[in-house]
């Protein structure tokens, strides 16, 4: 039982050329379509990355935000890292994106450097370790996207009550990197986040923070073991952390060969790279579709 | 040759402009807290030919949230999505100098204009109150003046970062730099960057000379004065006669949360007015100079404008205000509405506004069907899009890139990019 991401990445229609172990970059057109074709595919979701080799790929939230009027009950996932993203900016825009798509986004969160805003006023301007910035950031996105619950919405016009404030928790997060009062300008439920670069993170930060872990290939082997054990003690369980395992496919794929590749290094999912164009891509997704429904990993 | 005609963009402002709004009969009291809300309106925005939409935003949650809905959405996965589902529509999002860094905001912007098209506009604010300061590690709001020299850094950084940009170009060169703080500060930031006004004009000689003084302005930053377009906010309460939009008008201010309209305009004036009597006029010596006020000045003129002119009890500036901004009402029928716009656009007043519904959507929809034909019928407003990027509706020329980016000058609309 394997869920499938599909990877994609937005560049200039002229641009694209393909890299190997990323997807080759497509139009904006283009991207529809694919899509589209993953939604009729019944594949889990899109992953929309925020860079690829040799192009300059166009922002990933913005993609996403785009291609929610075509991605229905599809995930959409958001690379982006900590640089040049203040906290309470990115878990406004990812949590704004989630409610635009019927909470269906999430989060691939790379490790990074800070952003003009935060580095100016920082708690501890030497700070420097990227993997102690991405627990911390994590820690306050999970706050922010806490703070603010959807069941706070009242709409009382006989009352004189729109939003029931009684149920809005400030985030009051003063840390090594940041300081966010907080709450949330708006009502969501959490997102999903997931680590990516989970050997600058570590897996005990990644084990107590991320909904999924995205590997890459050398990352794949032992993963599940490394996971579990980063879990004792912390109250998650395995089953509170997905493992998806990147995957590059050819046109043809042999969807039985990936769940079994899935399956024998304990992966819930596999995070699906095609190196080809959109013909490519499209011929993938349709052999997908001739399977049963693909599962959900929520 | 086409005579001048009007630009007009709506305010997606959640429920509507008065505080009011969400308890309007037969308005969905949460509309604004999804993205249907948004979408719709760009489309009826799109079908009447419209210049933009605007979003207004603040990264702060709304203290006063328990009596009103407040914008909710990041204004660039809005606006992302509109513009998947619409061609022509312009598309101004309102993001922070202050709490943004520019190179991801140069970069987010400029491919939401790529991806639209060449329909996005950059609503430049710098953001008032310690409130949002808190949520990026300040501990209070920044001095009113160090924010706009910040806001002319952050702007002058963006716009060199879109005019050397190689990959994912916009067809209208870059996004448009709008403005709509009317502090001194803000005005001489608007006369050397801004290409859109949003402006908070109440009184129409005021208004004229707004205008002049800020074409005088763009000049002296030797700009074009024609490269500058003035959009007051309007904010329009619509009746099929007098009568209805009158009571319109007045149910509107019954449905007001008394809370509600007191703790914003304490937070507009800058002092509790807890204490002070509903029947008697607010005392004068409470009212510092406009330049000295902390926050938003653009607000705390408008209200000590009002103040001034009218000398009302603190119980009439609350119906007065009725939990607005502060920007100019017209209550009455189409043709009246028509005329008051006719008036200010012939006058030198405005090259069109920034229109501010009472009620979302009903309030708009009344706008679109009623009060747009009537201005269409006067040729004072497109019946059709003639152009494809928001530079296009609004008349601008796009930007030509030269080698240095600080030696900007113009080519002809639709002129193609070097």
């Amino acid at each position: 039982v394997t869920a499938i991401l599909l990877d994609l990445v937005v560049a200039d229609a002229a641009a694209p050329h393909a890299t190997a172990g990323w997807p080759q970059p497509t139009a904006l057109a283009d991207a529809v379509r694919i899509t589209e074709a993953a939604c009729a595919a019944g594949v889990s979701g899109i992953r929309v990355l925020d860079h690829a080799p040799g192009v300059t790929a166009a922002d990933a939230a913005t993609i996403a935000a785009y291609l929610g009027a075509v991605s229905g009950g599809l995930d959409v996932l958001v690379d982006t890292s900590t640089t040049g993203n203040a906290p309470y900016n990115l878990a406004r825009r990812v949590s704004s994106l989630h409610r635009s798509i019927g909470g269906r986004a999430g989060v691939v969160l790379h490790t990074g450097d800070g952003d003009a805003v935060s580095d100016a006023v920082a708690p501890d301007p030497h700070a420097r370790h990227r993997g102690a910035r991405w627990a911390e950031y994590a820690l306050v996105l999970d706050r922010l996207w806490a703070g603010f619950p959807v069941e706070a919405l009242v709409g009382d016009q006989e009352g004189e009550v729109a939003v029931d404030d009684r149920l809005i928790r400030a985030t009051d997060h003063d840390g090594t990197f940041y300081r966010v009062a907080g709450p949330l300008d708006g009502p969501t439920e959490r997102p999903l986040l997931a680590a990516a670069d989970v050997d600058t993170i570590g897996w005990d930060v990644a084990g107590a923070s991320a909904d999924v872990v995205v590997l890459d290939d050398h990352q794949v082997v032992g993963a599940d073991t490394r996971l579990r054990d980063a879990l004792v003690g912390t109250g998650r369980t395995r089953e509170d952390v997905r493992l998806f395992g990147r995957a590059t496919a050819a046109a043809i794929v042999r969807p039985r060969e990936l769940f079994d590749w899935a399956a024998d290094h304990r992966l819930d999912g596999v995070d699906l790279v095609v190196s080809g164009g959109l013909a490519d891509t499209l011929a993938v997704l349709t052999g997908l579709s001739r399977l049963d429904r693909i599962p959900e990993y929520r | 040759v086409t005579p001048r005609q009007l630009h007009l963009n709506v305010n997606i402002l959640n429920a509507g402009v008065f505080g009011g709004s969400w308890r309007y009969p037969g308005t969905d009291p949460l509309a604004s807290f999804g993205i249907e809300h948004y979408l719709s309106i760009a489309r009826t925005a799109e079908r009447a030919a419209l210049d933009a939409v605007f979003l207004a935003d603040t990264p702060v949650l709304d203290p006063l949230i328990r009596h009103r809905p407040a914008n909710s959405f990041e204004p660039t996965v809005v606006l992302a999505r509109i513009a998947a589902v619409t061609e022509r529509i312009g598309l101004i999002a309102t993001l922070s100098s202050s709490y943004h860094d520019p190179t991801e905001l140069a970069r987010r912007v400029g491919d939401l204009d790529h991806l639209s098209r060449g329909r996005v506009g950059w609503n430049v604010v710098t953001t008032a109150g310690s409130a949002a300061a808190r949520n990026f590690g300040l501990a209070g709001e920044p001095d009113h003046g160090r924010r706009y020299e910040r806001a002319a850094d952050v702007t002058s950084e963006v716009i060199d970062s879109w005019d050397t940009r190689t990959a994912l170009r916009s067809p209208q060169g870059r996004p448009v730099l709008v403005q709509a703080g009317g502090s001194s500060d803000g005005r001489r930031f608007a006369a050397r960057f801004a290409e859109v006004i949003f402006s908070a004009e109440q009184d129409l000689h005021r208004a004229c000379a707004f205008r002049r003084d800020v074409r005088l302005g763009a000049q002296a930053f030797g700009r074009s004065p024609d490269d500058v377009v003035v959009l007051p906010g309007l904010s329009t309460v619509i009746g099929s006669t007098e009568a209805e939009a009158r009571l319109r008008r007045a149910t509107l201010d019954d449905l007001l949360p008394d809370a509600y309209a007191r703790r914003r305009l304490a937070g507009q004036l800058g002092f509790s007015i807890d204490d002070l009597d509903d029947d008697a006029p607010i005392p004068r010596e409470l009212l510092v100079d406009p330049d000295q006020a902390g926050g938003s000045q653009t607000f705390f003129r408008i209200v000590r404008d009002v103040i001034d002119r009218e000398n009302p009890t603190l119980r009439q500036l609350l119906r007065t205000l009725s939990g607005g901004g502060g920007h100019r009402i017209v209550v009455g029928t189409p043709e009246q509405i028509a005329d008051d716009v006719e008036t200010w656009f012939r006058a030198g007043a405005a090259d069109g506004f920034n229109v501010m519904p009472d009620v979302l959507p009903s309030g708009f929809d009344d706008f679109v069907e009623q009060v747009v034909p009537e201005l269409q019928r006067r040729n004072l407003f497109r019946t059709e899009y003639q152009s494809r990027t928001l530079r296009g509706h609004l008349g601008l020329a796009v930007p030509a890139v030269i080698s240095a980016p600080s030696r900007r000058t113009t080519v002809s609309a639709g002129g193609a990019l070097t």
